[in-house]
């Protein structure tokens, strides 16, 4: 039975690599094998090169004879990696099965059906940490000659911090799982979750370097206080080096977790997979109804659309979050950032105003709302073409609303910018109306490239939001002119005062827009009435 | 009131509807029945603008669907065979968004709201999300949408499927008393005692051709509608 369950569950893991969702067909074998290929270069040379020369940075403290310290950081790693890279598909895939009830009505043991999810959580945190184990076991025996006991410990390293890595999974998994059940307002709680994972990311990101550097150099330190204050962490570090005692302890303790983690999960998976959220019901009260425009009800219809989805939030509205953080920045480091670009392009400091302008123009473009817009209207796309309201109201609100999520931030950036640098007033009125220009081309260019490319047989929203190629021209098309718009007063800067050059891109943006305009006007519209 | 003249649809070499013609008057419940394939979904799609059409002409008392679709559409609710409606709204935010459409009164959408959605035992569930809905809430969802604006003409696609005995009945009252009102009903069935019991009119579709249509006693004589489907069916 667990046979058939787990080649069940690789089919579907592997699904993507053997099955096209975007055109609901079987992929040809050649398909099949460049997405493969494709897989594991990303995952080897790009992903594992990164983590190659963390380890590299770090082989100086194996030569002072703190190896153990060595795994001992990188392990921690791998396990932070492993466990933020599966946890959700923990939650996902233990519980949000969309066969649950058929598998629990089938004479299966619930055990068995565990362990086939689980195969799948597993083997996602083996992938992550040994993107970041390999590299190091490599990086190591560079260093240290081998020999029967390290080679013992670096081939059980990846196994150990796997299986700890499954534990962890399973268990904040769980945790997420419960707190699920009681939560109102799933949409808004993932996208802050999301925002705080990405701000620790750049933080640790930026800080990874100096933090590196102090590690090494003050190592011996370090690996003595920790060996004399937690010592239990000392013994992780020199099992991954193969001392056997430690191994055996570590090995048992990782295996004694797991065991207890499956042990209370299997008694209440049954209860979690079958229940529904037990928020509470607040039961409607019939009341006073408000009425809308048609406009407004079309518009509050693809906002609502929008706030319900972490996954269109996170994507198409990131860069609404990243204008308003940087504006923020440039206004508290505003006097040291005058001070340090006016002395870096000295006698050539129109760049700097042109450069800033540059950089909204490419957090606008992270914000492609309108480009999966139309994807997205999908199986429920009888209900707007059942209604009488024309196409070009459906099409506007969808412009709209792409409008309203970028003009506020991008203002405020804008007159930070503007405040911070300190620039001429001419080149600075043309830095806040070349922001809202770009707001609205690409509010337009992004409709544009959602009336191609349309897709509106997807099962997961994902398809539509990240995946098609419309939304890839959306914003590589945005960005694109973000750099072209930076790069070119390289050179026409010395013939161009800003202004001047900012005056005569503002009119290539109207011309543009107003191209796209009447090309969604006329033949968006009837590229919509025909789908 | 609703004609539908020498319609035709083709899907690649396939015709899904090949020169069908009816008439729908005041006051009819019009049935329409066929295989699985027959062309009964394409029609129904063609008539309420969801579907462009090859030939043929679609009025509804003069209004042509393809020359001026709003003031068609104004006049009609659709309820699809499966209702796949707004997963991210309530059911009170789809409600007032159609109520929204149609320009119906604030006052009317909510003694509107408040009979069907207590008709069909939907008043505590409206403040949920439709995503957590089943299939029968849907359809009552998508049934009360459908009466919120008064249409003149209602055409749906399998209505009874998913509806609980009481809602059915429920829906079935429903659907005389927009005929009494002067309205008109047009909708497809597999269930064929419904359509005996409920319609005044019903009309056969076979491989998209319309091969037998009229009032229930010209249909089917006095034979049971089963029996009569079954041999037209076996016809070559």
């Amino acid at each position: 039975m667990i046979k058939v369950l787990l080649k069940k569950q690789l089919t579907e893991i592997f699904k993507a690599y053997f099955f096209d969702m975007k055109k609901n067909k079987a992929r040809s074998k050649a398909s099949t094998v460049l997405y493969f290929l494709l897989f594991a270069f990303l995952m080897l040379f790009i992903m594992g090169a990164t983590f190659g020369a963390l380890a590299f940075s770090l082989s100086p403290i194996i030569s002072m004879g703190f190896g153990w310290l060595y795994y001992l950081f990188l392990s921690l790693i791998a396990v932070l990696f492993g466990v933020f890279g599966s946890v959700f598909s923990t939650y996902s895939g233990l519980y949000l099965a969309k066969d649950n009830d058929l598998l629990l009505c089938l004479p299966v043991r619930v055990g068995a059906i565990m362990t086939s999810r689980l195969l799948g959580v597993y083997l996602m945190g083996l992938l992550y940490s040994s993107i970041v184990l390999i590299p190091a076991v490599v990086i190591y025996f560079i260093t240290v000659p081998a020999n029967l006991e390290n080679v013992i410990g670096a081939v059980l390293l990846p196994v150990t911090v796997s299986l700890l890595v499954l534990s962890l999974s399973c268990i904040f998994g769980y945790i997420v799982a419960r707190i699920s059940l009681k939560l109102k307002n799933k949409s808004f709680v993932t996208v802050l979750i999301a925002l705080i994972f990405f701000a620790l990311y750049y933080f640790v990101y930026f800080k990874a370097s100096s933090f590196i550097g102090e590690f090494i150099k003050n190592a011996v330190i370090y690996g003595e206080s920790i060996k004399e204050k937690a010592y239990i962490t000392y013994i992780i570090g020199r099992s991954a080096e193969g001392d056997l005692l430690s191994l055996f302890a570590v090995v048992t303790a990782v295996l004694l977790l797991l065991f207890i983690t499956l042990f209370v999960i299997s008694k209440s998976f049954i209860k979690i997979a079958t229940s529904t959220a037990t928020v509470k019901k607040s039961a409607y009260k019939s009341k006073k109804q408000h009425s809308r425009t048609v406009f407004g009800a079309v518009l509050s219809r693809e906002f609502s659309r929008f706030t319900s989805s972490p996954n269109y939030m996170l994507n198409c509205g990131l860069g609404a979050v990243f204008m308003v953080a940087a504006g923020i920045f440039v206004i508290i480091k505003g006097a040291m950032l005058r001070e340090a670009l006016t002395e870096q392009f000295a006698g050539f400091e129109g760049i700097i105003y042109v450069g800033a302008v540059a950089l909204i123009f490419f957090m606008i473009s992270l914000n492609d709302i309108a480009a999966p817009s139309v994807s997205l209207e999908g199986k429920t796309l009888w209900q707007i073409r059942s209604l009488p309201v024309p196409t070009k109201t459906v099409l506007k609100s969808k412009l709209l609303l792409q409008i309203y999520v970028n003009v506020v931030p991008s203002v405020f950036c804008a007159d930070c910018v503007v405040i911070a640098l300190r620039p001429d007033i001419m080149t600075g009125i043309l830095t806040v109306l070349l922001c809202l220009t770009f707001v609205l081309f690409h509010a337009l260019f992004s409709l544009y490239c959602g009336l191609h490319k349309i897709n509106l047989n997807w099962t997961n929203e994902v398809v539509p939001i990240k995946q098609g190629l419309n939304v890839l021209f959306a914003i590589f098309g945005g960005l694109g002119i973000s750099l072209a718009t930076g790069l070119l007063y390289f050179f026409l800067g010395a013939f161009l005062r800003p202004w001047v050059y900012m005056t005569v891109i503002l009119a290539f943006l109207l011309i543009f827009s107003v191209l796209l305009y009447r090309f969604i006007n006329n033949k968006g519209v009837k590229i919509f009435e025909e789908l | 009131m609703l004609k539908i003249e020498h319609l035709t649809k083709s899907f690649g070499e396939k015709k899904a509807v090949d020169d069908l013609s009816l008439e729908i008057n005041r006051g009819e419940i019009y049935g329409f029945i066929g295989h699985n394939g027959a062309g009964k979904t394409t029609t129904l799609k063609s008539v309420c603008g969801i579907q462009s059409f090859d030939g043929g002409e679609i009025t509804l008392d003069g209004i042509s669907i393809t020359a001026d679709p709003i003031s068609f559409k104004k006049q009609i609710a659709y309820i699809p065979d499966n209702p796949d409606l707004y997963d991210f709204m309530t059911g009170i935010k789809y409600l007032n968004f159609i109520a929204d459409i149609f320009g119906v009164s604030e006052k009317e959408r909510e003694e509107k709201i408040k009979k069907y959605a207590g008709i069909f035992e939907l008043t505590d569930d409206l403040n949920e999300p439709i995503s957590a809905y089943s299939h029968g809430m849907k359809q009552k969802l998508a049934i009360i949408s459908a009466w919120l604006h008064s249409p003149r003409l209602i055409i749906m696609d399998e209505p009874f499927v998913g509806l609980d005995p009481k809602a059915s009945h429920s829906l079935k009252e429903m659907m005389r008393e927009v005929c009494d009102a002067g309205g008109a009903i047009f909708f497809s069935t597999h269930v064929l005692e419904v359509a005996e019991k409920l319609c005044n009119k019903v009309a056969i579709i076979k491989n998209g051709k319309l091969i037998k249509s009229g009032t229930m006693e010209e249909v089917k004589g006095d034979e049971s509608l089963e029996t009569v489907f079954l041999e037209l069916e076996a016809e070559k």
